[in-house]
C-alpha cells in the first residue's frame, strides 16, 4: 500500500472542498438566532463584528449582554457564575417531529426535565430547557419545527377544566403567521404542544393558545380562537414510535434489551432488530404484534438477547410493515452502546 | 472562553465550529462526494454536538463525538439517497480512461472521488479516517466499532480498490 500516495490523493480531493460559512444557521437551530437580534438597538451598528470576532475565539468580555427572550439576561461563561445544584429531574413525554415515508409526523421521546413538569415538558417541545437554554430532542432523527427564541410555558386552569400554553419569545417574525413552515409542519408544531401538554397532565384537556399574554387567533397560521383537541392519531403520529431504549443508552449485554414502544401497522406487525452502525443486521428481524384495527397506536415490547454481542455502538430499529410493496415503512431508531 | 472547562454548549460551539468546521466538512466530502449534502451532514452534527455538550464537557471529546457523528450521518445520507450511490458505484466501476493521459489535478480528483464512490461504505471511511484525518487503527477500531483486524482488512482493500479504479493516477504521482 503506497500510504503518501494515498495521504497525498485523499487531501488532494478534500482540500478541492472549500465550504460555505453556516454557522448562523447552525446558531439558529441551536436555539440562538444569530446575536445580531439579541444586541440592544443602540448597538446593532457594531453587530455583524461582534460576532465576527466572537466565532474566532474572542473572549466574554466582547460578549454582547442583552435581555433574552424572557426577559432574563443569558448566561455568560463568567467565571464568577456559580454552579447550579441538578435540580430535582421529572420523566415527561415530549412529542417532536421526524420524517416518514407520508411526511413529517410526530415522535415520542421521553425526557427528564427539571421544574413543573408541564412547563417543562412544552418548553422542551418548542426547544427550550426550564433555564431558558436552548434543548434540542435527544434523538437526533428528530427536530423542533418553533423558530428558534420560542419560549412556551403552560398551566392547567382548573376551573375552566382546560390546558393554558402561553407562547412568547425573542423571534423573527411573528408566532401569530407560519413564517417558512409549511401548513403541515406548522399543524404538527401545534400539536407536539397540545399532545405534549395533555400529556403531562395525562387527561385530553382541550388547550389554549395564548401568544404574548393574549389569546390569538392564530399560532403559526392555525386557527387558535377556540382550544384544541388533540388531531387524529393516524394523522398526526408517526406509525412506530420507540419508547426505550433512549437514544445514548448504554447497555449491559448479559440481560436481554427491552425495546417498547407504540405503533399501527398492517396486521399489527412491527419488526424490531439490531444493526451495527454501518447497517449489517446484528440481531435478526424479530416480529411483534401491535394492534392495528383502530385508529391509533398501539403497544409493543420485544426482548432481544444480546449475549452474543460484542460491545460497541448500534442501532435499534423497529419498523412498521408495508403491504404495497413501495417500501413505505415508518421507522423509529435508538442509537445504543453495548458493553460487556 | 480561555478556559475550556468553563465553556458552555455555546461556546463550545463556537469555537469547535472555528477550529473545524472546514475540516469536518471535508471530511464528509470524502464520505459522501458532495459538498452541500457534507455541509448538511457537518451541520447538524454540530446541532447534535451542542445538545450533548453537558454530557461531553471536554473539547476533545467533543471533536471525537463530531468526527463520529459525521461518519455515521454521512453514512445515513448516503443510504438516503442509495439510488444514487448505486449509480455511482455502477460508473465507477468502469475503467477511467486516461484519453488526455494523466494531465491535470482536476482529472486526477475526479477519479479518486469517483474511486472513492465505488469502494464500499467501510473501505471508504477507513480509507478516509487512516489518510485524511490521521488516526491510529486503534482510534479507527474504536470510532467505527470495528476490530483491528478489520480496519487492516478494510484499510488494504479499500486501497487495491481505489487503486484499481484511478489505473494511471495511481503511480503517477503527478
Amino acid at each position: 500500500m503506497n500510504e503518501p500516495l494515498l495521504r497525498e490523493l485523499l487531501n488532494e480531493v478534500a482540500d478541492d472542498v472549500e465550504p460555505t460559512d453556516r454557522l448562523d444557521a447552525i446558531r439558529a437551530r441551536t436555539g440562538r438566532s444569530s446575536r445580531r437580534y439579541w444586541i440592544p438597538a443602540g448597538a446593532a451598528l457594531v453587530a455583524a463584528s461582534v460576532v465576527g470576532a466572537f466565532a474566532l475565539g474572542g473572549g466574554p468580555s466582547e460578549r454582547p449582554e442583552a435581555p433574552g427572550p424572557a426577559g432574563t439576561t443569558i448566561a455568560s461563561p463568567s467565571p464568577s457564575r456559580p454552579t447550579p445544584l441538578p435540580p430535582e429531574l421529572r420523566a415527561v413525554a415530549v412529542y417532536y417531529v421526524g420524517d416518514t415515508p407520508d411526511g413529517p409526523r410526530l415522535y415520542r421521546e421521553f425526557r427528564r426535565v427539571a421544574g413543573d413538569p408541564l412547563t417543562a415538558a412544552v418548553a422542551a417541545a418548542v426547544g427550550r430547557a426550564s433555564d431558558d437554554r436552548p434543548l434540542a430532542p435527544l434523538d437526533p432523527d428528530y427536530s423542533v419545527p418553533w423558530p428558534p427564541g420560542t419560549s412556551a410555558s403552560a398551566r392547567v386552569v382548573a376551573d375552566q377544566e382546560l390546558i393554558e400554553v402561553s407562547l412568547s419569545g425573542d423571534v423573527e417574525g411573528s408566532l401569530r403567521d407560519r413564517g417558512p413552515l409549511s401548513a403541515e409542519e406548522a399543524g404538527l408544531a401545534v400539536e407536539q404542544l397540545v399532545r405534549t401538554a395533555q400529556g403531562v397532565v395525562q387527561e385530553r384537556l382541550p388547550v389554549r393558545f395564548l401568544l404574548y399574554e393574549q389569546i390569538t387567533d392564530h399560532v403559526l397560521g392555525v386557527p387558535t380562537s377556540e382550544p384544541l383537541a388533540q388531531g387524529p392519531d393516524l394523522d398526526v403520529l408517526a406509525r412506530v414510535s420507540l419508547g426505550s431504549p433512549s437514544e445514548g443508552q448504554v447497555v449491559d449485554n448479559d440481560e436481554p434489551l427491552t425495546v417498547s414502544g407504540a405503533g399501527n401497522s398492517f396486521e399489527g406487525n412491527i419488526v424490531t432488530w439490531l444493526e451495527r452502525p454501518d447497517g449489517s443486521e446484528v440481531i435478526g428481524q424479530t416480529p411483534t404484534i401491535a394492534g392495528w384495527l383502530g385508529d391509533r397506536l398501539f403497544p409493543f415490547e420485544v426482548d432481544l438477547d444480546l449475549t452474543e454481542v460484542s460491545r460497541g455502538d448500534y442501532v435499534v430499529l423497529s419498523r412498521t410493515d408495508d403491504p404495497s410493496g413501495e417500501d413505505r415503512f415508518h421507522v423509529d431508531t435508538r442509537a445504543i452502546t453495548v458493553v460487556d | 472562553m480561555t478556559d475550556p472547562e468553563r465553556w458552555d454548549a455555546d461556546g463550545a460551539l463556537e469555537t469547535l465550529y472555528a477550529a473545524h468546521w472546514r475540516s469536518l466538512v471535508r471530511l464528509a466530502a470524502l464520505l459522501v462526494h458532495d459538498t452541500g449534502t457534507a455541509e448538511e451532514v457537518v451541520q447538524d452534527a454540530f446541532v447534535a454536538m451542542h445538545g450533548r455538550w453537558g454530557r461531553l464537557r471536554d473539547p476533545d471529546r467533543a471533536l471525537a463525538y463530531l468526527r463520529q457523528a459525521v461518519v455515521n450521518r454521512s453514512r445515513s445520507a448516503l443510504r438516503h439517497r442509495g439510488v444514487v450511490a448505486r449509480h455511482a458505484r455502477a460508473e465507477a466501476g468502469r475503467p477511467v480512461v486516461g484519453s488526455e493521459g494523466p494531465a491535470t489535478g482536476v482529472a486526477r480528483r475526479d477519479a479518486v472521488r469517483q474511486g472513492l464512490a465505488g469502494l464500499t461504505e467501510r473501505q471508504r471511511e477507513v480509507l478516509v479516517l487512516r489518510y485524511y484525518l490521521d488516526l491510529s487503527e486503534a482510534e479507527i477500531a474504536d470510532a467505527l466499532g470495528i476490530s483491528r483486524g478489520a480496519v487492516k482488512s478494510h484499510a488494504s482493500r479499500g486501497a487495491a480498490g481505489l487503486r484499481e479504479a484511478i489505473g494511471d493516477w495511481w503511480e503517477d504521482g503527478s
